[in-house]
């Protein structure tokens, strides 16, 4: 069974007119058919206003559709009865790590979820316990969140949704505000989840570099689903990807732009070491060694 | 114009027994016409410096000086500093407030007791420099998605038209090509405007390619300063307070390490791509 499914998955934001008194409709998705599988590692991209954190907020059931379905491990999200069984098994990491931290110490912070939901408190402390290893935080139970830095406070946010044991975790630009150590914590614990403990991540981004982490690339444009394929894929499409407003990693546009230049690369190039090792094996055949 | 900070130190809950010492006494200068870029990790102090700049943080020991007027001086009227030097907060959410975009927007210069004509004009300016287009004058500022709201915010201190630009994170949640364009717009203000800017910035790349000058903060200290191929060059100390080099330079030490003898200091793509071109072309043409 897919962990989740749309169909037609289509949504209005009602919008008020400048005269204040009737309304429009903004269409931020537009019948939208997506299946994702158990265990893949995602990564959702597109413009400012695509419809990317719209498409996120239906996942567990923040917005349910205008049309169409949207189901999570084969629940539909438009039934109220299954909205807590929706948000444990779908759980979100936020932007704004100062946000999501509700609890005066992080092992509380951490706990909040699952005490909400009605867990024994012997099987919370336990769930805490585990969720703040998985992240690497175990040594900072007893701290109060604001002593954290940045990358600290979005790993323990994860560790909250973790304390929930989900099937799903949903990052929506959850390394936006971090410096750059913060965001390689993030992103490690991101990849270790996914690879260790089978969470399915939905990492939506504007960093290219982290959308090349994911084994497959969702490109969003205007409410649509426009590109899918895996980050080899998408990533010799630059032109397309321009237009859409996105980019490549720098890697990816180096080497085109090499390649333009009459240095013979092989397409898709868009990882460092990759590039690197290309290059370096140019130079050492062009005899560069001896010269 | 010349912002000067002298001496300043800065202390979070100072005589109680909380007191931290945010920053420690330092020299800084901004002018007219350059791009400044303050990089540092999360609590090293970039942010409780920004608002010393407009007056919002006043320094525990020092002084600020715009155009060698103290602006802590008792008779200064700060409410026109921060016009002069426009700071854009690190979420843009906590500046917004009106029921619409233009009317946002136009807020700062009606503060400033312009016309409304000019307030108009201006808003309008400010929205194109940051690319938001007549479609959002009635949209409300609530509505908008994250990378909007950023640049409404970035538009609503732009239409005051300030000498120098304090701006925390601008690009953090846009999209590249929004990104691109931003960064080419400073450059414009710059240029064009003589505008200074100082741009707190995660992103290495970003801080690459368009600042003048880096300062690099570490616990409430400034640890370096130079030009970014100055301060590109020194990767591991970087790295050891939490930061970063950026992409190419990185592709480029990691050839180096391969046997390449390139130079690594390049900063951009095109720097790059040549320096990779004069390497391996004379072998490439045997």
């Amino acid at each position: 069974m897919s962990v989740i499914r749309t169909e037609n998955l289509t949504y209005d934001f009602t919008v008020p007119d400048p005269d204040g008194e009737t309304e429009r409709k903004n269409r931020a998705l537009q019948g939208l058919d997506l299946s994702v599988e158990p265990g893949e590692f995602i990564a959702i991209l597109g413009r400012n206003g695509s419809g990317k954190s719209t498409l996120a907020r239906h996942i567990n059931a923040l917005l349910t559709p205008t049309e169409g379905t949207v189901w999570i491990e084969g629940m539909d999200t438009a039934q109220e009865d299954k909205l807590w069984d929706i948000r444990t098994a779908a759980g979100m990491v936020f932007q704004n790590p100062d946000n999501q931290i509700v609890m005066t110490v992080v092992e509380e912070d951490v706990g909040f979820g699952p005490e909400n939901i009605g867990v024994p408190t012997e099987e919370i402390w336990q769930r805490v316990g585990d969720a703040l290893e998985k992240v690497g935080m175990t040594a900072y139970a007893k701290t109060a969140p604001h002593r954290l830095s940045g990358g600290q406070k979005q790993r323990v946010a994860i560790a909250g949704v973790l304390a929930m044991k989900p099937r799903c975790i949903v990052f929506d630009e959850s390394t936006a505000m971090l410096d750059p150590r913060g965001r390689e914590e993030v992103l490690s614990t991101v990849k270790e989840l996914n690879r260790q403990e089978h969470i399915t991540v939905l990492l939506i981004t504007h960093h290219m570099e982290e959308a090349a982490l994911a084994d497959r690339l969702l490109v969003m444009d205007r409410g649509q689903l426009v590109m899918d394929g895996t980050p080899r894929e998408i990533f010799a499409q630059r032109e397309a990807l321009r237009q859409r407003g996105l980019s490549v990693p720098p890697a990816a546009a180096l080497a085109e732009e090499l390649r333009k230049a009459g240095i013979p690369l092989a397409d898709g190039i868009f990882e460092e070491e990759e590039l690197a090792e290309e290059l370096a094996g140019l130079y050492r055949r062009n005899g560069g060694l001896s010269a | 114009m010349i912002l000067r900070l002298e001496n300043v130190s800065y202390t979070y809950e100072a005589g109680t027994p909380m007191e931290t010492e945010a920053l420690k006494p330092m020299d800084l200068t901004v002018r007219s016409g350059e791009i400044l870029a303050l990089i540092g990790s999360t609590g090293s102090g970039k942010s409780t410096l920004i608002q010393m700049m407009n007056g919002l943080n006043r320094p525990a020991t020092g002084k600020v000086f715009l155009d060698d007027q103290d602006v802590f001086a008792e008779k200064y009227d700060r409410r026109k500093l921060r016009s002069r030097v426009g700071l854009v907060f690190q979420y843009p959410e906590y500046q917004l407030f009106e029921t619409d975009i233009l009317k946002d927007i136009s807020f700062g210069p009606k503060n400033q007791g312009l016309d409304e004509e000019t307030c108009l004009a201006r808003a309008r300016a400010a929205m194109a420099a940051v690319g938001l287009g007549p479609e959002y004058e009635t949209r409300s500022p609530f509505d908008l998605s994250g990378g909007e709201k950023r640049r409404a915010a970035i538009a609503g201190v732009l239409a005051m038209e300030p000498e120098i630009l304090v701006v925390d994170e601008p690009v953090a949640g846009l999209d590249p090509e929004g990104r691109t364009e931003l960064l080419d717009e400073f450059r414009r203000l710059k240029e064009e405007k003589g505008m200074g800017i100082v741009i707190v910035s995660h992103s290495m790349d970003d801080v690459a390619s368009l600042a003048d000058r880096i300062i690099v903060l570490s616990r409430g200290k400034i640890v370096m300063e130079g030009t970014p191929r100055e301060v590109f060059t020194r990767g591991a100390e970087l790295e050891s307070l939490g930061l970063a080099l950026p992409a190419v330079t990185r592709i480029l030490l990691r050839l180096k390490e391969k046997g390449v003898p390139v130079n690594t200091d390049a900063l951009t793509v095109e720097e790059a791509k040549a320096e990779i071109l004069r390497v391996l072309s004379p072998a490439h043409d045997q």
